[in-house]
């Protein structure tokens, strides 16, 4: 069976700047329009931009029926232009690109609406645009309203409508195309939350149904839950292309956090965090040895923070800690050393103090992990708020989950403890 | 396109007229869309509403007759009523002056959807043609009207007036394929078509007679192909100043000319004009 889209060698080049200036005068425009006259003109730019800029470079991919492919990269690596080329609204500089099937394209919601034109003729005249026939959405009609919730406003002019409404109207068109082959350009960043939602259950609907998706997103949750195939580019090249969605989304914070390798910060390397009660000489996460981690760990590897200051003047309040955020940027836990005890601050001497606390073994699931100092005076405000001192290590936990033959991969989930169970009240050993 | 078809996207300059014809007939049904939109869009939100159609005419018509009439005095051309003459002259000249004007912009106006759709582009620039043919097919009917009205000759030619409005569509669609391209990318030529259009006015017998021209530099003024198109609408109504065959012929073969031309033109531009817009 044919594949649904092949990319074959496909480059894009743009020439940046206003390399038009000058031929935007009729006299300097004449001899170039006599070359287009003459069936040459289509590259010849004027000499002003010498360096052409390469939003696509010989990028090569196969997709086949089914596939639900999730393109992601920075802003500028060539995302859009690549699915832009893909839905024939551009067309490559060298390469091409074979389709096979029905595709239908969504780069911008509302696409073709007229503001004059009641919800009811915009739906018609959207659907047409977005390749629908007039039957078939003759046919699609109710549905579509019901899907968007504005039944009540659907004969009112579009004009009129919030902007809230008028995304809701114009995704629903858009959702109930029917091609083989669908693309869709980050639209789902609009609307609330609810109607997100609904966005990706339908979208997850589509790509049940065994059709082709291509999807460009930077919400990685969404590409988690949707595709089953990832493409990422970086600067117009193809970098990687993985049916391991959890590679690719790893792939994708690394090269977006940009963050230390080492497992220590130190007043050294950063700049000193200093204040009246404290000086803060190194933030380090290290091994059962004492030695600074700077490369992953297993899972089951006993894992500490400790926490070298110089302390100037005590104060009951003071509390000194971390933080702990995975790659989505959610909070895992914070940990504080006063929480187990809670006069430890007023015990704190003058001069060199030395805090260490155990991260738990298999606890942390598989990812990288930000761990950020801490300290505040209780209720009365920050010292060092997590994230915003340079003191922050990473922390990449691979394997050692478990010693059960039933959990080598990665398992969805925040954490990833290893926990106790009992047959008929009696407890498991391992 | 079925899903059996294996289509192939490939550097513009690689495909086939044939091919980009097919395509258009394929996205046929977006043509009587679009065309709809613009005609249900135009007059909406107006107190005057589609009466606006024959208003536009009838006024230029008034204030062309007292003007050139009264004024100016100009020579009546033997039995022939100013007024008839000068509104089915401006009924066809506003209907091509239209179709130049918005047609020139329209790949500019719809550059949203040129960027975000992908559909053949030849299609934009049909879409002024057909809507502005709407308008100037009722202002043709008001003509017969009037010129019932005024007692005045009507040819039975009158059934052909549809058939010359459609020859005018095609003439003013094959200037677009060159104009709309290029003002997309070089927009200065936008403010050159308003004065063209001037100019091409003052040029053509749209309100005085063409037998008012210099009789030796007359045969070259009514090859004009716009004198064409003008004379030949009153030539069906009203059975008066019959363009020459000459003229006809000439005009026959720009438009050929022009269309092969612009269509060469504007498929060479479509591919880097979604870029430059």
């Amino acid at each position: 069976m044919a594949a649904a889209i092949e990319v074959l060698g496909v480059s894009k080049k743009y020439f940046r700047g206003v390399h038009l200036t000058h031929t935007t005068l009729l006299s300097g425009a004449i001899s170039q329009w006599g070359k287009r006259l003459l069936g040459k003109g289509d590259d010849d730019y004027s000499p002003v931009d010498q360096e052409p800029f390469w939003a696509l470079q010989d990028v090569s991919l196969t997709i086949e029926r089914g596939d639900v492919v999730g393109i992601v990269g920075r802003n500028g690596s060539g995302k859009s232009t690549l699915l832009k080329i893909i839905s024939q609204i551009t067309a490559p500089s060298t390469g091409e690109v074979r389709l096979n099937g029905r595709t239908g394209t969504l780069l911008e919601v509302g696409t073709g609406f007229h503001a004059e034109l009641s919800g009811r003729e915009n739906v018609y005249l959207n659907g047409a645009i977005l390749g629908m026939t007039r039957s078939e959405i003759d046919r699609k009609f109710d549905e579509i309203v019901d899907f968007s919730g504005i039944e009540a406003f659907i004969d009112t002019p579009v004009k009129r409508y919030s902007s809230g409404m008028h995304t809701r109207l114009a995704f629903s068109v858009a959702a109930h195309l029917e091609p083989e082959i669908l693309i869709i350009d980050e639209v789902l960043a609009v609307g609330d939350a609810e109607f997100q939602k609904k966005c990706i259950g339908k979208m997850d609907q589509v790509a049940k149904g065994g059709r082709t998706v291509l999807f460009v997103s930077h919400n990685m949750s969404a590409v988690e839950q949707l595709c089953n195939r990832a493409v990422w580019l970086d600067s117009g090249k193809l970098v990687l292309d993985t049916r391991d969605i959890y590679e690719a989304a790893t792939q994708y914070f690394q090269s977006s956090a940009g963050s230390a390798e080492s497992g220590e910060v130190t007043s050294k390397s950063a700049p000193p965090l200093e204040n009246e009660f404290f000086s803060l000489k190194s933030f380090r996460l290290c091994n059962a040895a004492g030695e600074t981690i700077n490369g992953p760990v297993p899972a089951n590897l006993p894992v500490s923070v400790e926490i070298r200051l110089d302390v100037k003047k005590t104060h009951s309040s003071l509390l000194l800690g971390y933080s702990v955020a995975n790659e989505t940027g959610d909070q895992v836990y914070w940990s504080m050393f006063s929480d187990q005890d809670d006069t430890i601050a007023s015990r704190l001497k003058m001069g060199e103090a030395i805090l260490t606390s155990p991260v738990p073994p298999r606890f942390l699931n598989q990812g990288r992990y930000n761990f950020h100092f801490l300290s505040s005076l209780y209720n009365m405000g920050w010292l060092a708020a997590p994230g915003q001192t340079p003191y922050s290590v990473p922390l990449r936990i691979e394997g050692g989950m478990s010693d059960s033959m039933f959990w080598r991969q990665h398992r969805p989930g925040v954490v990833a403890p290893v926990l106790p169970w009992t047959l008929d009240n009696v407890p498991l050993e391992p | 396109m079925n899903s059996a078809t294996v289509k192939i996207i490939k550097p513009h300059s690689e495909r086939s007229l044939a091919e980009d014809i097919a395509n258009v007939w394929a996205h046929r049904e977006l043509v009587t869309v679009l065309a709809r939109r613009e005609i249900s869009v135009r007059y909406r939100q107006t107190v005057v509403g589609l009466l606006w159609v024959l208003l536009q005419p009838l006024i230029t018509t008034a204030i062309f007759t007292v003007v050139f009439v009264v004024f100016l005095r100009i020579p009546d051309q033997g039995g022939e009523s100013y007024p008839l003459f000068a509104f089915s002259g401006i009924a066809v000249w506003q209907y091509f002056t239209r179709i130049v004007t918005d047609g020139g912009n329209s790949l500019v106006t719809n550059s949203n959807l040129i960027t975000k759709v992908s559909f053949p582009r030849l299609i934009i620039p049909m879409v002024s043609p057909i809507a502005a043919s709407v308008d100037c097919l009722i202002s043709i009917m008001a003509l017969v009207v009037l010129t019932a009205a005024f007692g005045a000759h009507l040819s039975w030619t009158v059934i052909f007036a549809p058939f010359v409005v459609f020859a005018v569509g095609l003439f003013g669609y094959a200037i677009v394929l060159y104009l709309a391209p290029l003002n997309a990318v070089y927009r200065d030529i936008s403010i050159v078509i308003p004065f063209a259009v001037q100019i091409a006015m003052y040029l053509s017998p749209i309100v005085y007679p063409s037998s008012l021209v210099p009789e030796n530099i007359r045969w070259l003024y009514e090859l004009n192909p716009v004198a064409v198109m003008v004379n030949s609408m009153r030539w069906v109504v009203l059975g008066t100043n019959a363009p020459p065959l000459a003229g006809v012929g000439v005009f026959v073969v720009a438009t050929v000319l022009l269309f092969w031309g612009g269509t060469h033109v504007f498929r060479n531009m479509e591919g880097t004009l979604v870029d430059r817009i």
